[in-house]
């Protein structure tokens, strides 16, 4: 009997115990320090900086993967060279970055300088706690007004954007347009119009990816500016419990189209089980004619396909709702120094240096995906996309829900929109599932003021 | 008769000290955690009782339905495991020259991490150009070839097809040493009193290899109720919330920051698993004299 007790108990704790295992977070294991096996070379290098005046200090940068480029590296290693001080960057994979960070900085252990998104992307990772005052930074005056908002929180400039405004858009391959004579559709009729000579032809119409559940928000994303002008106001009251989209006639007319195109195959017959890496290769083949993308993507096209001339490559806005407006982000991505970082100076002096003129100019010609500068003195090379965005963007442009609405949550919007194209749930359900999500993180932050 | 043990309980300290501090601690506190609102805006933390509770149970079926999935694929997969564990065991089990070679072909996924076999059979999957369909429009089964990974009916099926494979290997081997722990006489005696392959089955393997039954199905129900990694990487819980599991809404839940909703699923998971754990544990442990 006693026995029995007793495996009863091993058998009890053992499950908690796999549980525990199962719900650790690894704050520790999921980053990719690029310094660490350097460690030794760096001690060596370290006594040598000391004895000519420079400091034996390693800061640490912690960012989403796909935000580091060549050119960051080489700026960093410059400055090590200048300064001693060495910068390690510690990457983690785009969709558990966050999660990562968050766990860092909870448990103490977050690292001296920190990527996040700009504007309400800000407040996720607490600012009152973690984030430095950079508002007396010498370089604050020369950021542009996009990028100083884009950092500012509670009135002071608490992060550096050296990125880009950018935004989602449909871009299409005028070759493909050329040859069966499509013009930009103006309208949700002419869209539809020129999906169907395209499918007719044997081209599918859009790449969409159906796999990533991300992807499937950006549709509504860019309705944004469209609704807010149909009607002032929807916006403030989004930030409230009270703001609902499925009191949003423009959202659900916009959802019911995305399963109207589903439905009729113009995101193709498997899409799916498409994932967005492959669409880089489907639009170089010209198997597909346009896909619902950032306007730098053309950059990152041309630099795969160099003969492709994806240079001259044009965008227009969503067109769902006859939809004129261009939303875009408020800024991209903006690095922020921790605020318990012992080297909270060494760090200043990282940005001082990088955003000095020179090296904010290579910076920006060596960062494909950034299609306008942050720095007043820096210019970048727009590309034809992003022009023609603009130009076809007669109704004008604005910012969109994930910049300007709290819990606007990618996945959980992706996911109720797959559920959409499979029959799960009605465009009416889609959206009200999208206020239940934000319901349930209202609820849980209110009790807290 | 245990009087005369060499090793006094003491030895047991550093053991339970450490089990106690890394394991049972963090599970005690992750109990108090579920019971507020711990969330990624706001370092304050508030009790709120048993208000995460509520929503995992309310919340328009999604996490109920999240718990459905789980118990599905926990059972489904166990009962498959054990069951092509078994009779993978079976055959490998006689004297044949490949004999090693194919335990060890069979073993193999379970060596693999599940994330690479996530990856894998996402192409092997896919509906145009996966191998699986290819295969089947090669032979003229066209009719068979499914939208494996997306079909809302088909998705949970594929991924506990998937976990099977992956795991047949380990029951196997726990099924093999439990038959090769059975002396050949009884195999002889029943052969000997005209039994055929079913009876020696019913009378003789299974009796003898409960034990290896019982830790198979403990092994395979708490991987089952536990899964994460394998759902994650094959469909992230989709498409729509198909395949979605707890431990996959823990992920999304804590992704999204509401950490203390997303401690209480853990809470949830932890509470299954134990019943389950135990009354099976219970009810398929052979009686003790």
């Amino acid at each position: 009997m006693k026995n029995r007790l007793w495996k009863k108990w091993m058998a009890l704790l053992l499950a908690a115990a796999m549980t525990a295992g199962a719900a650790g977070c690894g704050s520790k294991s999921g980053g990719v320090s690029e310094n660490k096996k350097n460690e030794a070379d760096a001690k060596t290098e370290g006594a040598e900086a000391e004895e000519s005046g420079k400091k034996d200090v390693t800061i640490t940068v912690a960012a989403s993967q796909s935000w580091i480029a060549d050119i960051d590296r080489v700026l960093a290693k410059e400055f090590t060279e200048k300064t001693g001080i060495k910068v390690d960057f510690q990457l983690n994979p785009d969709d558990q970055y966050t999660s990562i960070v968050k766990a860092k900085l909870a448990s103490g252990e977050g690292p001296d300088i920190f990527y996040c998104n700009g504007g309400n992307g800000m407040d996720e990772y607490m600012p009152e706690m973690y984030f430095s005052d950079l508002s007396d930074q010498p370089w604050v005056g020369r950021l542009k007004d996009w990028a100083k908002d884009a950092a500012t929180y509670d009135g002071k400039i608490v992060g550096l954007d050296m990125w880009s405004v950018d935004g989602w858009g449909m871009l299409y391959n005028p070759d493909i347009f050329a040859k069966y004579n499509l013009t930009v559709p103006k309208t949700f009729e002419e869209f539809k119009q020129v999906c169907a000579v395209l499918q007719e032809n044997g081209v599918r119409p859009i790449y969409m990816d159906g796999v990533d559940a991300w992807r499937q928000c950006l549709w509504l994303l860019e309705m944004t500016t469209l609704i807010e002008a149909n009607h002032p106001g929807t916006l403030d009251k989004l930030n409230t419990p009270e703001g609902k989209f499925a009191e949003i006639p423009e959202a659900l007319q916009a959802t019911e189209q995305i399963k109207e195109l589903v439905d009729l195959g113009y995101f193709g017959e498997n899409f799916m089980s498409d994932p967005w890496d492959s669409a880089f290769d489907v639009m170089a083949n010209g198997e597909a004619a346009m896909v619902l993308t950032y306007t730098s993507f053309t950059l990152e096209l041309q630099e795969k396909y160099p003969d492709l001339g994806a240079e001259t490559w044009e965008m227009f806005p969503v067109p769902l709702c006859d939809n004129l407006y261009f939303s875009h982000n408020n800024g991209g991505e903006v690095k922020v120094i921790n605020k318990d970082s012992k080297y909270a100076e060494e760090c200043k002096e990282f940005f001082n240096f990088m955003t000095e003129k020179e090296n904010a100019q290579r910076y920006y010609d060596g960062k494909k995906n950034l299609v306008v500068s942050a720095l007043v003195d820096v210019t970048v090379e727009t590309p034809r996309s992003w022009t023609s965005m603009i130009e076809n963007a007669t109704a004008g442009t604005g910012m969109d829900f994930a910049s300007l609405t709290p819990f606007y949550n990618a996945d959980n919007v992706g996911k109720a929109f797959q559920d959409l194209y499979m029959g799960g749930r009605t465009p009416m359900e889609v959206l009200q599932k999208i206020d239940e999500d934000r319901a349930l993180m209202f609820e849980t932050t209110a009790d807290n003021e | 008769m245990y009087r005369k043990r060499i090793y006094s309980k003491g030895f047991l300290i550093p053991a339970l000290i450490l089990y106690t501090a890394l394991f049972v601690i963090p599970c005690l506190i992750s109990f108090g955690f579920s019971l507020t609102n711990w969330n990624s805006m706001s370092a304050n933390i508030k009790f709120t009782g048993l208000n995460n509770f509520k929503k995992i149970f309310s919340l328009q079926g999604d996490y109920v339905a999240a718990i459905g999935h789980t118990l599905l694929f926990g059972v489904c997969t166990t009962l498959m495991k054990s069951l092509f564990g078994l009779i993978l065991a079976l055959l490998l089990d006689n004297n044949f020259r490949s004999r090693e070679l194919l335990r060890g072909i069979y073993f193999l996924p379970f060596a693999i991490s599940p994330l690479i076999i996530g990856i894998i059979f996402t192409s092997v999957l896919h509906p145009q150009w996966g191998v699986l369909n290819e295969i089947l429009r090669a032979v003229g089964l066209d009719f068979l070839a499914q939208n494996w990974l997306v079909d809302k009916s088909i998705a949970m099926f594929s991924v506990i097809g998937v976990e099977t494979w992956r795991e047949v290997g380990l029951n196997m081997v726990i099924f093999l040493a439990g038959l090769q722990m059975i002396d050949r006489t009884y195999y002889e005696a029943a052969e000997i009193d005209g039994a055929g392959f079913i009876s020696k089955l019913r009378y003789v393997i299974l009796p003898l290899l409960s034990s290896s039954i019982v830790v198979n199905t403990i092994l395979n129900l708490i991987h089952g109720l536990r899964a994460f990694d394998i759902i994650f990487s094959l469909t992230g819980g989709g498409p729509g919330n198909t395949t979605e599991v707890i431990s996959t809404a823990v992920f999304r839940t804590y992704s999204a920051g509401a950490y203390g909703l997303s401690t209480a699923l853990n809470v949830v998971v932890f509470i299954i698993t134990a019943i389950i754990a135990i009354s099976t544990l219970k009810i398929i442990t052979p009686k003790e004299e």
